[in-house]
Parts: structure tokens; sequence; C-alpha cells
């Protein structure tokens, strides 16, 4: 019995000073140890787990405490013949092991079992949904994910936390993972490099990157298009219509071979809108669209493209008129609460334009230059000051002495930043660009390194990319229903 | 030759070039029946025009004197009775039965009790019976002609069917008649003197790009000069800016007028006179060209000096528009607008000039200035009345609407402050639209390249979008295939069904 | 990093030891796990621990994510009149009607162990409209102020003098002729730093290689 906790609290020495040999020493050992730690009936029927589960630390003996915590949860579903027995359920006493591990593992021995890591946080997910508690589902998954940082790798588990957060409505948790840029893609590649070990913290890891790692359950091209869109609904639900639109980029531009995803005209649909809510126009397509996917997406998505259309001539009545007509298509769609929100939007372009034209102007004459909205020099007059106060425009207002006084607006020219903010606004632009140009780079070096680059790979993406010029089935994508969002986000504006 | 090629260079900078090629079409499109005016009036004139009706016309001969009396006639208000009667006189001492009848028609709509608003029947009887002795016999010395085969009597003979279509208002068959002489023609002023009958009539039918392609042939004639080259060299020129007018092409027809030598005097009254060439050269060239260009190229130009003298306005407005003194410029196109509207060939041109020249002009005006009062400009731009002038500053005023209009197609880079009611340049801080504009590219970039590594990896990891049957991940499992990531790649074959 | 369990005196003591707005978000929605796993009949805990968490939001402009939180509440806490109230000032925040805002976080019956973090939300909206005001009004009629402010915009009409003073101390100018206030903009200065050069021009080198 001691014997064994012994060993099972053994943990394999770290290196200190990191050299090839020291990592493939390490290597050895953890690996030694994962295969100690999977032989079949270690843990004797008879003892009662628990007992070596207070002994171990969950960071200091992760890799034992999770092959314990499995066994554990394993013995619980055998005896209560259900999937996710009470014990795993919130509040459980497994439930209460499981989220304690979850955020306090170490990572890198934890990248030696990361099936059984992985199977955890879906295990804690589904219980978590099923309770219809899919937020604490989400935080743990959160916080497990931030905890393994597989640095820019998409995994099964990422799409599984936007759909929690969806599920969940609870938004905000989500976005330290999807803040993060995404570069890598698990291949089912065998070609490890021999260079990196798996417990090398040296990033980014080759040998992570692999199908046979189990950082990530089996991809389909189905799930990084997914996990793009749902982090966009994530955005579009908070209003952040720039990162909305970039996730949405990352889909519409996604390479095909032979096929247009529904997902990917789905993502077409919200793109339009999202520019419209968050620029007031549609920008040019990614470039490295095929045409024919363009042309497939023009022809699916035809009734946004008009309500586009006029929205961006500044046309309120098409518009309307438009937005009427295609009611059952936003319906259907899931895109009315999005679509609802584009008559605020119009109002709030309308009078962001008019400093093109003028660089002060009285309340009275932005009413006639926006005749079309049907509001009272008062609303419109409150309106633009919260647009001004919002800081949506940089403009002054300015009221005039005497009682029925117009009131002035005096609109700057250029940035929406407040002169005194420029310098440091730019500088926390030059910030962010500069940290996801590090990520990439970094991407890049790594995708060189494991492509081999050669001319032979370049032949082929040059191959790759005319396959799809030539593709031109549309094939469905089957649903993407399970994590919509109720997108009714003006229901409590009006 | 040299300087066509660069106005063919200059082309397509020109902004309205489209717009007006289009305007140039429909020309040719509508007119291609047997005369220029064989449309309804274009524009109604109401305004009395500056010139004497009988001094005028007697700038002209041939053909062109009636369809110049017959447009006056029907677009304007106050010359149409003295016009028409002109016409229907110029229609009867010639042989073409319809411009006749059109011309009493039209006379009978504006006075109609008048004794010449009636058709003398027996005169058209009498000359339609004329006309058709005339073409058979005509066809008949023709034929005869060909049966001997003699060169020179089948030109002669296709160069008098073709003249007597022409007069006859037959400008089809007169076209295809001159067209047949070409291959009986022995010497090159035998082939100068088909190509310009070919191009009176083309310009007459508005058929522009056949004036264009003869206007070339001729060029191309003129290898040695002589004699009958500097007859024929301004003549070649005024027919080319002709055609590039009513092709819209403003600033090449202002290249072409500019070219044509003083020498064309009265030789090419059946098109167009010297005060022409004055009138469509100068408008021309002030609405494509900047100061500079306009006191180097036209107000220096010692050539071209010749030809304004007969129009001093023009060569007032031109002087105007280099000093910046634009209300009179203005002024003067505006006193003369009922004038030009009433010319045959400048009629349909009058209002994209006068709009060119004067949007040049506003946005000559505010080149020195920030801040300009919108007062100081309305005093400028709007013409007329100064009484109505108090509320030209106004949102709704015409002159503020059309300064909104020139600022949102982006012609004006400045913007309205309707408060201080001044015009002011938005060429305000180019520093900070360069931050911007920098900022805004490294945004695009970094995005941009987020996107390009992700497709690679997408692609590395066989993860495109494909038809559901055709997952090459699960093919490989069943197949259960041990190969290299590389090997996986290539193993792929396009359109390959498990 | 195991929390205190949540209890309305934990609740208490979380509130007057938090130093920010942002902290007490932070703590809150640890604590909003908690709040999953107890009892919904546990109603006065759960709707005190829902409007904190409601305020704490809204005292770091996470508006939109508020919302979110009510989409997610437990059914019968939504029902409470406490977060009925929320619901209210939600809308009204959403609208930017000043005038309401005010209304709702003053007269509306808070509950008590909410009342200091609805008192430090009124103070924080106050003072963030005084700086958007001052930012955007070049010239502003002292009623309409007093709105955007929360103070009797019938008074300020009339020119009391109490009222214009407390414009004036915030640096504001009173003209008496005009009768308009003018505000003075809140200007933070960029701190001084001279890393930007080299920042930039570490992006240059990335940019062209």
């Amino acid at each position: 019995m001691s014997d064994l906790l012994a060993r099972l609290s053994a943990v394999p020495y770290r290196p200190h000073v990191v050299t090839d040999a020291a990592n493939e020493d390490y290597d050895r050992q953890l690996r030694e140890f994962v295969a100690y730690l999977k032989q079949p009936g270690l843990i004797p029927s008879t003892s009662d787990p628990n007992e070596y589960l207070q002994a171990l630390s969950p960071s200091k003996n992760s890799l034992s405490f999770l092959y314990l915590l499995r066994f554990q949860i394993q013995q619980a579903q055998k005896r209560t013949k259900r999937d996710l027995p009470d014990s795993i359920q919130p509040g459980g006493n497994l439930w209460n092991l499981a989220v304690r591990f979850l955020r306090s593992f170490d990572p890198i021995q934890i990248r030696y079992s990361l099936d059984e890591w992985r199977q955890l946080v879906d295990l804690v997910a589904s219980a978590a949904v099923t309770s219809s508690k899919a937020v604490l589902g989400l935080k743990a998954t959160r916080d497990a994910l931030e905890r393994l940082s597989p640095s820019g790798i998409f995994t099964s588990t990422h799409l599984l936390l936007v759909k929690l957060a969806l599920h969940s409505s609870a938004y905000t948790y989500a976005l330290p993972i999807t803040d993060q840029l995404l570069c890598h893609f698990p291949t089912d590649t065998e070609h490890v490099h021999h260079e990196y070990f798996l417990c090398s913290e040296q990033a980014p890891n080759t040998a992570l990157v692999t199908d046979a790692s189990g950082i990530s359950a089996k991809l389909s091209y189905r799930d990084h298009l997914q996990y793009f869109l749902y982090s966009a609904m994530i955005y579009m639900a908070l209003k952040k219509w720039t990162q909305a639109s970039r996730c949405l980029n990352v889909v519409i531009a996604s390479p095909t071979a032979n096929a247009v995803s529904k997902i990917m005209v789905e993502a077409y649909k919200k793109w339009i809108l999202a520019n419209l809510l968050g620029q007031g126009k549609i920008p040019s397509t990614p470039k490295m669209i095929s045409p024919h996917v363009i042309r497939v997406y023009q022809s699916l998505a035809r009734p946004y493209i008009s309500l586009a259309e006029a929205f961006e001539k500044g046309d309120l009545y098409k518009m309307s008129n438009e937005i009427d007509l295609g009611q059952a298509i936003w319906q259907a769609d899931k895109n009315t609460g999005l679509v609802s929100q584009l008559f605020e939007a119009f109002d709030k372009f309308v009078i962001v334009k008019l400093g093109r034209t003028f660089s002060a102007l009285t309340i009275a004459d932005v009413l006639q230059r926006t005749s079309s909205s049907p509001k009272c020099p008062r609303e419109i007059e409150e309106f633009v000051a919260s647009l001004v106060m919002s800081n949506s425009m940089r403009a002054s207002l300015s009221h005039s002495p005497d009682d029925n006084g117009t009131t002035m607006l005096r609109l700057s020219l250029g940035s929406q930043t407040h002169p005194f903010y420029r310098e440091e606004h730019i500088r926390a632009k030059l910030m962010r660009a500069k940290t996801a140009l590090d990520t990439i780079a970094q991407g890049v070096t790594q995708t060189d390194q494991t492509l081999e680059l050669s001319q032979e790979n370049l032949q082929f993406l040059a191959k790759s990319q005319k396959w799809s010029v030539s593709a031109e089935k549309v094939v469905s994508s089957g649903d993407i229903g399970g994590g919509d969002i109720d997108e009714d986000l003006m229901g409590d504006g009006q | 030759m040299d300087l066509l090629q660069s106005d063919m260079t200059d082309a397509p900078s020109f902004p309205y070039a489209t717009q007006t090629a289009a305007i140039g079409g429909m020309d040719t499109e509508t007119l291609n029946g047997n005369s220029t005016i064989s449309t309804g009036p274009f524009v109604r004139v109401d305004d009395p025009p500056k010139f004497e009706l009988d001094s005028y016309i007697a700038n002209y001969t041939g053909r062109t004197k009636f369809n110049r009396l017959y447009l006056i006639g029907t677009c304007s208000t106050y010359l149409s009775v003295e016009a028409l009667k002109a016409a229907i006189a110029e229609a009867k001492s010639g042989k073409d039965l319809s411009r006749y009848e059109r011309a009493v028609q039209a006379l009978s709509e504006v006075a109609p009790h008048d004794a010449e608003a009636v058709v003398d029947r027996e005169w058209a009887e009498r000359l339609q019976k004329v006309v058709k002795s005339e073409t058979d016999r005509l066809e008949h010395e023709l034929r005869g002609y060909k049966n001997n085969l003699i060169k020179e009597s089948i030109r002669m003979g296709n160069e008098d069917l073709g003249q007597h279509y022409h007069q006859t208002g037959d400008l089809g068959s007169a076209f295809k008649a001159y067209s047949r002489m070409r291959d009986f023609c022995t010497t090159t002023s035998h082939i100068a003197s088909m190509l310009f009958k070919i191009i009176t009539v083309s310009i007459e039918r508005g058929d522009w790009l056949s004036v264009q392609s003869n206007v070339h042939r001729l060029r191309g004639l003129q290898s040695k000069p002589d004699d009958e080259h500097s007859k024929n060299s301004p003549k070649i020129w005024a027919a080319l800016g002709l055609a590039q007018l009513n092709s819209g092409n403003y600033l090449e027809a202002a290249t072409s007028f500019l070219a044509t030598e003083p020498t064309l005097g009265d030789s090419y009254n059946e098109v167009l006179s010297s005060n022409d060439v004055a009138v469509y050269g100068g408008l021309c060239a002030l609405a494509s060209m900047d100061r500079n260009d306009l006191q180097r190229r036209v107000l220096d130009n010692n050539s071209f000096r010749n030809f304004l003298e007969l129009e001093p306005h023009i060569r007032r407005a031109i002087s105007f528009f280099c000093n910046s003194k634009f209300r009179p410029c203005l002024e003067i196109l505006e006193a003369y607008r009922a004038d030009y509207l009433l010319d045959i060939h400048l009629q349909r041109h009058v209002q994209t000039l006068y709009t060119r020249i004067r949007t040049k002009s506003i946005q000559q005006y505010i080149v020195p200035f920030n801040r300009v009062s919108l007062d100081s400009m309305a005093n400028i731009f709007v013409l007329g009345n100064s009484a109505t002038q108090s509320n030209q500053t106004d949102l709704n005023s015409t002159f503020v609407q059309e300064l909104i209009g020139l600022i949102q197609d982006g012609t004006l880079d400045s913007r309205i402050d309707l408060e201080s009611h001044v015009l002011v340049s938005s060429q305000g801080d180019k520093r900070i639209q360069v931050q911007e504009a920098a900022l805004d590219s490294l945004e695009n970039y970094v995005n941009e390249a987020h996107l390009r590594l992700i497709r690679a990896n997408i692609v590395r990891a066989g993860l495109e979008v494909r038809p559901l049957a055709d997952d090459r991940r699960a093919k490989l499992e069943e197949r259960g295939g041990k190969r290299s990531a590389i090997g996986n790649l290539f193993s792929r074959v396009p359109g390959m069904k498990p | 990093m195991d929390l205190p369990p949540l209890s309305l005196d934990q609740l208490s003591a979380v509130l007057s030891t938090v130093p920010t707005s942002a902290d007490l978000y932070n703590t809150l929605s640890d604590y909003e796990e908690q709040a999953c796993l107890i009892s919904a009949k546990e109603v006065e805990l759960l709707s005190v621990f829902y409007t904190t968490f409601f305020f704490s939001h809204l005292l770091t402009d996470q508006i939109e994510e508020a919302r979110a939180l009510t989409k997610r509440m437990p059914q019968p806490i939504l029902q409470t009149d406490s977060i009925q109230n929320c619901l209210l000032l939600l809308r009204a925040v959403w609208q930017r009607k000043h005038a309401g805002i005010y209304k709702i976080l003053r007269e509306l019956p808070w509950p008590n162990r909410a009342q200091s973090v609805v008192r430090s939300y009124e103070n924080y909206f106050q003072q963030k409209t005084l700086n958007e005001v001052s930012n955007s009004y070049e010239a502003i009629k002292p009623a309409a102020a007093a709105t955007y402010l929360g103070l009797d915009p019938a008074l300020a009409q009339q020119g009391d003098q109490e009222t214009i003073q407390k414009f004036t101390a915030c640096g504001w100018k009173w003209d008496p002729e005009t009768q308009l206030l003018h505000p003075n903009p809140v200007i933070t200065a960029p701190p001084k730093d001279n890393g930007l050069q080299t920042e930039l021009s570490r992006v240059m080198a990335l940019i062209s290689h």
C-alpha cells in the first residue's frame, strides 16, 4: 500500500538546466512513468483510491493524480451504471477533485497524458451542461486550456470552449482563449522532429502539433470553421466588431478543395453584418479567397448583399424595405438580432459621415441632412450627443445662449481618438501589432521547420490552390445549431 | 502624328471620358438617319442670342446652312420664325425634299397662319420628278462607264452620283457612292478629295468614328508637304477636332483645334467657320486645361490668336480664368450660353463644358486658402442678381448644395463650416493622416500574414473544406498507410473518391 | 486559491476590502461558481450576489456582458425586485437616459447589502459622465449639464448659485451674461515614453524580414 503510494508520488526529476541530454532523460522518465501508470490492475480494486488522492498533489504529482482520478471516475461509473454519476456532477466529490486538478496540474507532465486530460475536460464540460450549469464547465475548461497553454495550436478543446460560452451566455470568460492568435493545426504526421521532446518548454513545440500527442480529438474541417465562427459570435455578442470580423475573415478565407462549407456561407452573412455594424461599410474580402468561392457567397447571400448596398448608399427607405422583405431569412439564419441593430448603426454612420463634408453645422442642419430618420430636433440632439460622448465621432457640441438657440456641432477630422490620447493610442496599437507579429513570426518559423520548406512543398501548395479554383460543388456542412446564441441583443434597447 | 499620340495617352486621365463618350455614342446612334437634326429639338432656348441671324448664317455654305437654320428655328423661341423661314428658302433652293417638308412642318407649329407654313405641292412634285430622273440618268451613265472600264470616268460617275445623293439628302447612298470611288482614284489629290467628301457626309450623319478614321487616312496621304497639303491641313485638324468634341474628348478636341492653321479662313464653310474653331477650341481648352497650359498653349499661341481675334470674348474669358478672375470669366460664358446652345455642334456639350469650367474655377479659387468665406465665394460664383444673395450661404441654397455635391464626389478636398460660414481645407494635419495610414497598413499586414499562416497550416493538416465523402484523413486511416506527412500530401489526387 | 464560502457576510467583507472595481469584478466572477451551486431557494443571498455582480460589470463598463449575466442567472432570482431593478437600470444605461439612470439608482429600493455598490456606481457614473460632457461640450446650458450629472435642472436653469458652484468646482467656467457653462476638457497627458521609438523600429524590423 505505502509502496504504491511512494511509487505514485515519486515525481520524475525535472532538469534545471535545459540541455538536449537532460530533456531526453526527462522525456524517457516521463514516458516510463506513464507506462507504469497504465498497467492494468495497478490499483487494487479493494483499496480506497480516495486516500491516495488526498495524499497526492495535483500540481506536483499531476500524472498520478490524473490516473487515479480517472480510475475513481470509472469505478463510480461502473457502480452507478451511469456515464455521469452524481459525484461527478457539479458540487460532487469527484467534480471538486477534477476542477481542482484542472486548475493546478503541471502542464509539462500532462503533455504525456493529453488524451486522458482531454477526456477529463470533456467529462467535466458535459457534466456541467447536463446539470444546466454550463458556465461552470466553461470556466473549468478555460482555466485548464490556459494552464496547458498550447501556444497557438488549435484543438478540439478550443471548440468545446466557445460552444460552452455561447451555451451559457457568458462571453467574457472565453476571451482569454479567443483573443490568442491560433496558427497551428495538429497534423497526422509521424514525421516528428527528434530535436524536440514533448517536455521541451521551448515554444513552439513541434512535437505537440501532431495527432499522436493527443492534444486534440480527431479534427475535421468543420471544427476550425465552427471555432472561428463561434468566436466571432462571442465577439458580436460583446459588440467587438473588429475582432468578430477578423475571426469571420478566417472562416470565409478558409482553404477549400472542391467544396464550400455551409459554415463559410453563414460566416459570410455575418461578416457583412458585422462590418456594417462596426465600420458602416463592407471592406473588400481577403485576397486569397478564390473567385468561385466568392461567387458561391454572392449567390447564397444575396439578400444580405442588397441590404448592405442600401446601407452603404445611405438609403434608409430601401434598407427598411430590404429588412422587412428578408424577415424570414434573418430569422432562419438566426441573424434577426444583428439585423435589428442596423437601424441604429445606420443613423450613427449617417451622422459620422457628415464629418467628411462639414466642419460645423447646427443640429437643425443635421436633422435636415438626415431627414430620412423620423426624429425631432431634441431626439437628434440627444443621439448626436451620445455619439460624441461615447467617442464614436470626434466632435464637440456647443449650446447657444438664447433660449431657443440652436446647438452647434463642430466636427474634427480624422481619427476618433481624442488628440490628447493620440500618442497613447498609437503606442497601444503598435504594441498589439508587435505582439501579433511575434506570434506570427514564431508560427512561420515552426511551420518552416515542420514543412521543411522545400520546393516540393511549395509546388504542392500552389497545386492545392488550383484545386480550389476548379471546385464548384456546395456541400452542406451539417448542423451548426448546437451552440447558437440568442442574438436578440437589442431587446433591452427598445 | 506625334501630337495625336500624345493626346491619346492623355485620354485615360480624363475623368469624364467614359461618361461623355456615352453621350457621343448616343449621337451616332440617334443621328444615323438622313440628317443630324432628324430628332426633335434637344433644348429650348428662350433668351435672345447675341448674333445676327443673317450675318451668322452667311458664314456657311452647303447643307450645314439649312441644318443650322433648322436647329435655331426649332430650339430658339426668339428666332424660330425668322430662322425657319430662312430654312424654307434655303431648302427650296436645293434638291432635298424632306428637309423642305420638315422646315414647313416646324414653321406650321410656331406660326400656323403664315403663308409659308403650307407645303408648296406643285414645287414638291416637280422636284420629286427632277430628282428621280436625275438619279436614273446618273446611274445609267455610271453603268455605261463601268462597261467601258475607264477608271477616271467611273470615279467621276460615282462622284456625280454621290454628290447628287448628298444634295437630295440621301446620306447613306451618298456615303456608299463616295466610298466606291476609292478603287478608281489614280492620284493622291483624287483620294484626298474623295476622303473629304466622305468626311463631310459623315459629319452630317454624326458618324464620328468614320470621321476620325478618314481623317487618319487623309493624314497618311500627306507624305510630302506641298500646296495641297497646306490647303488641306487646317481642314483635317478642324474635322478631327469636331469628331473629338462630339465624342466628349475635350482635351483632344482642344489640341486639334489649337493645331488648326489660321489659313483655314472660310475654306471649310460647308462644315464650320473660323469663328467656330475659336469658340470650340477655346471652350474645350477652358474645360480641360490647367492655367499654365491655357496660358502657354492658348493665349501665347500665335497661330490660334488669329482665331481668337474673331471671338474676342473667348479670349477674354480665358485670360480672366488665367488671372483668377472667375466671376467675369463665368459671366462671359453665361452671356453666350444662348448662342452656344443654338450651335449645331456645341448644343449637347454646353452644359458639360460649362459645369466643368465652373468646377475648375471653384477648385482653383480655393487653392490658396485654408479657409475661405462662403460669402466671398458666393459673390463670385453665384451669378445673376445680387439681391437674392442674402441667403446664399444657407444649407439649402443652391450654391451650398453644389459645394456639398462637389465635396461628396471628391472634387473638393474641403469641408463646410456652417457656423462661421467658411469653406475649410481638409489638408490639415498631414502627419496624423500619414500616421493613421501607416497604422492601418500595419494592421492589415498583420491580419493578412496571420490569415496566410493559418491557411498554410490548415492545408498542411489536411483540413481544407472538401466534399463529405472525400475526407482524406478518414481514408488514410482505413488504409492504415504509414507515410510521412509529405508523402501523404502528395498522395492526394483531386477528385479521387474512396 | 480556495475561496471562503459565499455568504451574505462574506459578500459584505469582499465589498469592503477589494481595492478597485476590476478586483471586485474578478473576485465576484470567481464566486459565480459557488453561486451556481447554491440552491435557488436561498433567494436573498443569490439576489444580493447577482445584484452586486451585475453592478461590478457596470463599474467596469462591461454593459454587454452585464446583459449576458441577466440571461444566465437562475430564473427565480430574476424575479426578485432587486434584479428587476437591475434590468431597468440596464435598459436606461443602454439607452443612455441619464435622468432615468439617476432616478433608478436613487429612488428604487435596493437591498441594504447592495447599497454601497449602488452608491459607488452612482459616483462612478456621475464622474464618467462629467468627463464625457467636459470633453464633448464647449458650451452647455446649466439645465442640460444638470440633467447629465443628476442635479436638479430646474434649479440650474434659474442660475442657482449652489448648483453652478458644483460645476465651477470641476474647473468649468460660468458666463453669467450668456447663462452658459464652459466645460474644461479633461486632459490626461500621455506618459513620457522613450521606448516608443525602439518598439517601432523593432516592429519595422520584423516586417522587413
